[in-house]
């Protein structure tokens, strides 16, 4: 036994050690019932089904450049993004996406936009179903309204999420 | 049985506390604010960027005399409500225009005015970002 006397107290450390492994609040596994199981395997199809579907969702980075004048556009050559190029207030540019379901199930087309653009872009369609073996296009439009401020840049992000509807 | 009336006590409480911010703060802000129309949501884009599509913005009474140029004005229509910037006071009109367009509105009658929104400071208006979508999409869907 390892222990000292402080005063008329004797501190051992050994009996504390011995106290705390023979508690009696040991903890004791639980065993998952079957509606805990069930759940997580629920939430585990749902995560996984999200995961795969912000996996699988065609991501573009969108910009605008807001230039000085009346009517002028400066028109840019990229087609990998949506790069809307030079406009200047009271011009607009259209870009399209053109999308492809080469799967026999039809899928839902879901797009969310986010960024300084956001409020100048109009899409042709948002949410709509691409039946099997088809494609669409989706017609991006950015106006460049008279409070644009000069020669700032706009960006963006765009997504297109495809959630398989096989009841459709 | 003691967890069960607490479990009701607490719904009661939530419910009341819901039935309170719902009822009682349109209600609130209208006798605060002096107008029937104390909230409103932003639908288009056309004062941006000072006011976004999807902003709730707080409407105050002003009267004819209060008005100011390059105040943000809400008036009635046909159309329902508009919201734009006072370009300038005639003694039986104003002209408004929002920012992002290139021509002005047509002449607005005083009495059309329903209020101007309240400022966050001396330039900038209140306005709670995302919470008018409730209302952009309520009109949208339902």
């Amino acid at each position: 036994m390892i222990g000292r006397r402080i005063g008329g107290l004797k501190i051992s450390m050994e009996d504390n050690i011995i106290q705390t492994i023979s508690s009696p609040e040991e903890p004791r596994r639980a065993r998952w019932t079957w509606g805990e199981k069930l759940l997580a395997a629920f939430l585990a199809l749902v995560f996984l089904f999200v995961f795969y579907i912000t996996l699988d969702a065609n991501k573009y980075s969108a910009q605008v450049r807001v230039i000085e004048g009346e009517g002028r556009v400066g028109i840019n050559p990229t087609t990998e993004s949506l790069d809307f190029g030079d406009l200047s207030p009271g011009t607009s540019a259209i870009r399209r996406i053109e999308i492809k379901n080469d799967t026999k199930i039809p899928m839902y087309v879901m797009t969310a936009h986010f960024g300084s653009i956001n409020d100048l872009m109009k899409l042709s369609k948002s949410f709509f179903i691409l039946p099997a073996n088809s494609g669409d296009k989706i017609e991006f439009t950015v106006y460049m309204p008279a409070s644009a401020p000069k020669d700032e840049t706009l960006t963006g992000r765009v997504f297109i999420f495809k959630i398989p509807v096989p009841w459709k | 049985m003691k967890k069960f009336l607490s479990f009701i006590l607490n719904a009661i409480m939530y419910l009341a506390i819901v039935g309170v911010i719902v009822w009682g703060l349109p209600r609130f802000l209208t006798y605060k604010l002096g107008t029937s129309y104390p909230i409103a949501a932003i639908t288009s884009g056309s004062m941006w960027p000072v006011l976004h599509i999807g902003d709730l913005v707080f409407i105050e009474k002003a009267a004819k005399e209060d008005l100011r140029e390059g105040d943000i004005v809400v008036w009635q229509n046909e159309k329902g409500f508009t919201i734009h910037r006072v370009f300038a006071l005639n003694e039986k009109t104003i002209v408004t225009k929002g920012d992002g367009n290139f021509t002005n509105d047509d002449p607005v009658k005083y009495e059309d005015i329903i209020g101007r929104t309240v400022y966050r400071g001396d330039t900038r208006p209140l306005r709670i970002p995302y919470f008018g979508y409730i209302s952009v999409w309520s009109a949208k869907f339902l």
